[in-house]
């Protein structure tokens, strides 16, 4: 008992040990860098006078900053509407594809489930095909989903990689516990919400984050079910915003009068207008990537 | 008894309340439904140019604009599905512009070219401009209307302020504007006490080909022949080997920029915003013609720059440049075959080539976009909210034409008389020293394409490409070049020029 009281004695590294750590966290520290870099450049050029960025297009620290840039941005009518049909879509979509998720997987996990494994061979099918766009654009309109946001939400609300990944997942949950709350007089649905679906936090979180992300920054959809332009999510707005038109015109041999060439610094501001909301969804996320997989239960 | 009464007053309400139901119905306006496509920042909604427009026609307009980078997927897809708005703008007179016509999804205009349906086309539109929109493979008819743009003149803008540091002219010719080009380079015109200047950069992304360049040795378009009737491709054109030669010496004294390979699209419009290039040139953009606009962001960087345009290149001991120029088309209109509102579509489109129309969607709404409009400089005076109210309501993408007759709708860029008096010296000052030389393009000629393919498919074009830069940069000797646009090039095309032969395309030019 003594013994096992005593504090270990920490282990002495090796030279070995303190170069491998070195490197480790050199490249590391490097690689984060250069990830994080372009972004800070961008933020940075963001509150850049347009005069100071051409002086110098790598000045880390201006010797002024201003909003001109955002005021530009404010500007466009769009980006509002914009704002509010993207957060629509991503709330909703991503709120609806988790319940279809989970709704979806947990069936296929039962292996007595008739028909299991056609079922799964159709999902596995759209992975690899799909109707092509012409035919997608015939069945929204059909179902009357032209120029509305569900024709943005609805077809990727259950995609076939998530859906695998979450029945791979329930799979790996200890069968016991499932056991335990039918010995106790549970039903299918209190298995599912009251034991499976607590513990699917981590993979809700994760696919979570990846599905609102997605919606966050699709804007095909858009281009194809959306007439209005009141109805354009704020990528799409965003797009419109950095593309020069100029150099289309110039591929179908056409003569513009004007190019629509948005200044450099106003894309940039763009960008951090369109991607800091998102961003600031990681932080609350990031807690579950580090949760373990079982978040309780009992011992094997 | 009561009965009949009650049928009675049902009838007299009936036939009481029909004239006020036909009244209602005959008051209410056609609507219009068209495809445009329209700059991010225009606002189609509640847009009162709009309502304005559909007020002059007579009947409201429905427009969709499908997002400016997408637009072509956008309607790829309007067309497949066979739904065609009343109008659509088309963007394309190529390869998918004929099949659609001939499948039956757009009006044949011919039978409306004619002065009782579309009478200012008719006026306006020259034959060569229509030899665009004409389909050889249907009867040579029109199946939709080009969009011909303002005739510019190609230009290039000069840093005045350098060129009065150095005591030096606006260049005229070649020579005048390598002399030039290299002063910038080596005499240090901002005067800063630093190497840092060039006189200009060749774009290859603008295409290495420029008008206003090419005009100073006289290197005619491949489908143009000389004076004897015989075609000749233009890299195989004495005079180009000229003006690579040119380009060779300017790109080993220093006068050019030595990275113009790597120059992206408008990239160099930032160096020369940024005081690094003393010269740049401009295709076919009126808007970069010694505009305020530009004036402006020059000022925020360079406050004491100054900026003068000059005209195309022109050859040695001639007094104007001799600029080829094909038809300036920017897009095509077409009418949906099925439309339900034929009579207001052909009225429309008759009334898109006015300058009423044209003016509308330019300028927009006196007292919402503007403050004054000027008819005969063809400008507008505007206040900073109207300013910000013509960014939302107008564009030069909404127009259906830009030109009248051979006059040109010149838009002068400025929103004070002192911006505008500036543009339009300019303006008259290059088109005095510009000589428009008219020809057709050969691309859509049958047979044409086919060998374009084949020449890219063998590698030949990109092979050329390499030598040239190459010999830009000094890195081959000129005999090298020579052998292989006598050697490989020029049988390559052949096919071409017999095809223009025999077509006796552009003899007449």
């Amino acid at each position: 008992m003594i013994a096992a009281n005593k504090t270990p004695k920490r282990i002495k590294r090796g030279k070995d040990d303190i170069a491998v750590s070195t490197i480790s966290y050199t490249v590391a520290g490097l690689f984060a860098l250069v990830c994080f870099i372009p972004f800070l450049l961008v933020i940075i050029y963001s509150f850049t006078p347009y005069d100071l960025y051409l002086k110098n297009h790598f000045d880390l620290w201006p010797e002024r900053w201003t909003l001109e840039a955002y005021e530009m941005v404010m500007r466009y009518q769009y980006i509002w509407s914009g704002y509010k049909n993207t957060i629509f879509i991503a709330v909703i979509g991503t709120i609806g594809s988790m319940i279809l998720l989970v709704l979806t997987a947990y069936p296929l996990t039962k292996k007595d489930l008739k028909g299991r494994g056609l079922i799964q061979k159709l999902w596995i099918f759209t992975m690899f095909f799909s109707g092509g766009m012409i035919p997608e654009y015939f069945l929204m309109r059909s179902m009357g989903l032209l120029n509305t946001l569900w024709a943005m939400i609805l077809p990727g609300l259950l995609g076939c990689y998530n859906l695998i990944l979450m029945r791979n997942y329930i799979e790996g949950l200890p069968g016991s516990l499932e056991e335990a709350a039918l010995i106790d007089g549970a039903n299918d649905i209190q298995v599912l919400f009251r034991i499976i679906l607590p513990l699917c936090l981590p993979i809700l979180a994760t696919l979570g984050l990846f599905t609102v992300v997605g919606y966050w920054n699709s804007y095909f959809s858009a281009i194809i079910y959306a007439t209005k332009r009141k109805m354009w999510p704020l990528q799409l707005v965003l797009r419109e915003i950095v593309f020069q038109s100029g150099a289309q015109e110039m591929q179908q041999n056409m003569v513009a009068e004007e190019n629509v060439s948005a200044p450099f610094l106003l894309k940039m501001s763009s960008i951090v207008v369109a991607t800091v909301p998102i961003m600031c969804v990681y932080p609350f996320l990031q807690k579950y990537f580090m949760t373990g997989l079982v978040l309780g239960g009992v011992k094997e | 008894m009561k009965k009949t009464f009650a049928l009675v007053l049902a009838v007299m309400l009936v036939l009481t309340a029909l004239p006020m139901m036909t009244a209602g119905a005959e008051g209410e306006r056609v609507t219009l439904t068209m495809l445009q496509r329209l700059p991010a920042a225009y606002v189609v909604e509640d847009n009162p140019v709009i309502e304005a427009w559909g007020d002059l026609l007579g009947f409201d307009i429905e427009i969709e604009a499908p997002p400016i980078s997408s637009f072509n997927d956008r309607r790829n897809i309007i067309m497949a599905s066979g739904e065609l708005p009343d109008i659509m703008y088309v963007g394309d007179t190529g390869t998918n512009y004929v099949q659609w016509a001939t499948d039956g999804l757009f009006l044949n205009l011919t039978p409306y070219f004619n002065d009782e349906y579309l009478p200012n086309p008719v006026r306006v539109l020259t034959e060569d401009e229509l030899s665009t929109v004409r389909i050889a493979s249907l009867d040579g008819d029109i199946y939709s209307l080009p969009r011909v743009q303002t005739k510019p003149w190609d230009n290039i803008m000069y840093r005045k302020d350098w060129l009065d540091a150095l005591n030096l002219e606006v260049p005229k010719t070649p020579a005048e504007f390598a002399q030039v080009a290299l002063a910038f380079a080596t005499q240090d015109p901002d005067g800063n006490g630093e190497n840092d200047t060039y006189g200009w950069a060749l774009s290859l992304a603008m295409g290495p080909e420029h008008r206003q360049m090419l005009s100073g040795f006289g290197v005619r378009p491949s489908e143009v022949p000389d004076e004897n009737g015989v075609y000749t491709h233009m890299y195989n054109q004495p005079a180009y080997m000229e003006y690579l030669d040119w380009l060779r010496d300017m790109y080993a004294t220093g006068a050019m920029d030595p990275e113009f390979y790597l120059i992206t699209m408008y990239e160099d419009d930032d160096w020369f915003y940024a005081g690094e290039l003393g010269i740049k040139y401009c295709n076919t953009v009126t808007e970069h013609m010694i505009t305020v606009k530009n004036n402006e962001t020059f000022k925020a960087a360079n406050p004491n720059a100054q900026l003068v345009a000059g005209a195309p290149l022109m050859k040695e001991g001639e007094s104007v440049a001799n600029v080829y120029y094909n038809p300036q088309v920017w897009g095509n209109y077409a009418i949906n075959a099925d439309t339900e509102y034929l009579t207001e579509a052909l009225h429309f489109l008759n009334m898109g080539y006015t300058d009423e129309v044209n003016e509308l969607l330019m300028f927009g709404v006196e007292g919402i976009t503007y403050t004054e409009f000027n008819a005969e400089t063809r400008s507008a005076t505007k206040t900073e909210e109207q300013k910000l109210n013509a960014d939302k309501y107008v564009a030069s993408y909404a127009t259906i034409n830009y030109q009248l007759e051979d006059k040109g709708l010149l838009i002068a860029n400025g929103d004070t008389a002192e911006d505008v008096a500036l543009f339009t010296e300019a303006y008259n000052y290059v088109g005095a020293l510009t000589n428009r030389v008219s020809y057709l393009s050969g691309g859509s000629l049958p047979g044409i394409s086919d060998v374009n393919v084949a020449i890219t498919d063998e590698g030949i074009d990109t092979t050329f490409e390499e030598l040239r830069t190459k010999y830009i940069c000094g890195q081959i000797e000129r005999e090298e070049l020579v052998s292989f646009l006598e050697n490989t090039w020029a049988p390559a095309v052949q096919p071409i020029l017999d095809i223009y032969a025999a077509n006796n395309w552009n003899a007449a030019k």
